[in-house]
């Protein structure tokens, strides 16, 4: 991720929170469109 | 939330704190681990007389239980972070234990038939804070 596009830590907590919330695994995948840097949180993204 | 009544001489009890991308899962055990790499000098008879100590590090070793206050919050908790995510501890008694880690090999997800599931979480911290920044860096 270029620095220019590092998160907000607000950014960051409200995407987590998406994530861990989203029930299912298409769910989740919509989160990680929204929030492209979540594949370098969640290893589940980098895969579906 | 429940406190810990105390009487006498003061403990440290307990390991309440939080991980930022770590929600649901209940924390149970937590253990940190110094390590660092050493090159000893001997003299000419074979004792010791230099030593360097380079990349000092902690290793963290977090267990937790896969709760939530809903069966899809529970669901959640059970799921891996990529390599080198960044976490960030938070809120612990013991400063030692605060501060930005990086995930590492050798997380668990671990299900049984007649048990709460558990999740395990290796995390690493450098102790040089520009070292630990640079360990959390994403290259541009």
């Amino acid at each position: 991720m270029a620095a220019g596009n590092k998160p907000s830590e607000s950014e960051r907590k409200t995407a987590i929170k998406e994530y861990h919330d989203a029930a299912s695994k298409a769910e989740k995948a919509v989160v990680m469109k929204k929030y492209p840097f979540l594949v370098h949180i969640f290893s589940e993204g980098n895969h579906s | 939330m429940a406190t810990i009544t105390k009487r006498g001489k003061a403990t440290v009890s307990g390991i309440p704190g939080s991980f930022d991308v770590i929600i649901y899962p209940v924390l149970q055990t937590g253990k940190l681990n110094q390590n660092f790499e050493e090159d000893v000098v001997k003299d000419f008879l074979g004792f010791d007389v230099a030593w360097n100590a380079r990349n000092e590090h902690y290793l963290g070793d977090f267990a937790f239980k896969l709760l939530g206050d809903t069966q899809a919050n529970a669901n959640a908790g059970g799921v891996f972070l990529a390599p080198y995510a960044t976490v960030t501890l938070s809120g612990f008694d013991l400063a030692t234990f605060n501060g930005v880690y990086q995930n590492i090999s050798g997380g668990d997800i671990d299900l049984g038939n007649t048990k709460v599931g558990d999740l395990a979480s290796k995390l690493r911290r450098y102790a040089d804070a520009t070292q630990n920044t640079l360990a959390n860096t994403i290259p541009a």
